[in-house]
């Protein structure tokens, strides 16, 4: 039950929001957790540091799409939870027909002669 | 300087004081928890966490990237309004309903079906997870009801079935796939222990154990019908936790994802 190794990839810029907010949309997580699900959707082909996700998350938070609460684990840690606010789904939904228009676009370059 | 500016002020440092403490916490949660898995991959407490950190790079690059996003004005503008209106509506709520109460409690609210009201609540949260043992005698509830099949792809084998079904002392596994020769792997788990309270910050309904021919021990995890999650067990022997790895949700056409 081990995910393979892949070949790691660049994400496409601004397609982290999407795929952060479509991660968000099945359930509120945490910030490693939210890379973890990535990681485990995409077997490993994308595996988002924190770099890179935090700045997106108070990016999303700061337009209204996620909401951050803070909570306590079994372990006694604080950590932030985020959850899809209704803004947020209207912005995945947008995000996801840009995505379909783009990856139909480039399918069209690339099939033609 | 005016009285109202002198306030704004005072209440923007503690906001500023409040995002930084915030950011530092959360920040300061990923390394641990970054730290922890690499203990239980084996690495020493000090390198752990040196990995940790040397991993994720630079915290402060990461707090100032997210400081120069900044709070945009207009959106501090409009939480403002809205805060007004929250307020204002809470006034004028708390007065109405004070004085329809005092006609209704009479008749519905004084007869709570508590079995004693005059103790205090405890809060959900704080009590622990803990559910009866079932057993032939005493099946779940849920026996019937609970059918998954998760299509998992390993690279270790073409295509892999997990099949859980719930049976009547419990739940049961089954692991079906094939191997690069294209040979059957067929295995059966049943469930080692059912309705055991292992927290996980969500109320698990069962537990199953699987040991793995390669030594690994794994255990399934059906938090509800609509999620189930694997852990692993840690593999450093100081550490005695585990830790989920997977989780699937189920989605609107009842397929995993």
């Amino acid at each position: 039950m081990t995910v393979g190794k892949r070949q790691k990839m660049e994400l496409l810029r601004g397609t982290l929001d999407l795929l952060i907010l479509r991660t968000l949309e099945l359930k509120p997580l945490h910030g490693i957790a939210i890379a973890d699900r990535i990681r485990q959707v995409t077997k490993g082909t994308f595996d988002v540091q924190a770099g890179s996700l935090f700045p997106a998350l108070h990016r999303l938070e700061q337009e209204g799409g996620i909401q951050g609460e803070w909570t306590t684990t079994d372990e006694n840690r604080r950590i932030k939870s985020y959850t899809l606010t209704s803004e947020g789904r209207k912005q995945l939904s947008a995000e996801k027909r840009v995505w379909e228009r783009i990856v139909v676009a480039v399918g069209q370059v690339l099939e033609s002669n | 300087m005016p009285l109202l500016t002198k306030v704004a002020n005072w209440k923007s440092i503690f906001r500023r004081r409040r995002i930084e403490k915030d950011l530092n916490d959360e920040l300061s949660a990923y390394v641990d928890e970054l730290t922890e898995r690499k203990i239980e991959a084996g690495l020493d407490a000090n390198i752990a966490r040196q990995a940790a950190l040397q991993e994720i790079g630079s915290l402060e690059a990461i707090k100032d990237q997210i400081r120069r996003q900044g709070i945009r004005p207009s959106r501090v503008r409009v939480a403002g309004a809205i805060a007004c209106a929250i307020t204002l509506s809470f006034a004028v709520g708390v007065a109405v309903s004070s004085d329809v109460l005092r006609w209704i409690d009479p008749l519905i609210i004084s007869a709570l079906p508590l079995r004693a009201p005059q103790e205090p609540a405890q809060s959900p949260a704080r009590v622990p997870i803990s559910y009866p043992e079932f057993g032939p005698d005493n099946p779940p509830p849920w026996v019937g009801i609970w059918h998954f099949q998760i299509p998992y792809s390993d690279p270790g084998t073409l295509r892999e079935t997990l099949t859980i079904r719930a049976v009547p002392n419990g739940i049961q596994l089954t692991r079906d796939a094939l191997d690069l020769n294209r040979k059957r792997i067929y295995e059966d788990y049943t469930a080692a222990y059912v309705g055991k309270p292992i927290a996980f910050g969500n109320p698990i309904r069962a537990t199953i154990k699987i040991q793995s021919r390669g030594g690994d021990v794994h255990q399934l995890i059906v938090v509800d019908r609509n999620t189930l999650m694997f852990a692993r067990k840690c593999g450093n022997p100081e550490c005695n936790r585990w830790r989920t790895t997977d989780t699937y949700f189920k989605d609107n056409t009842n397929g995993w994802r």
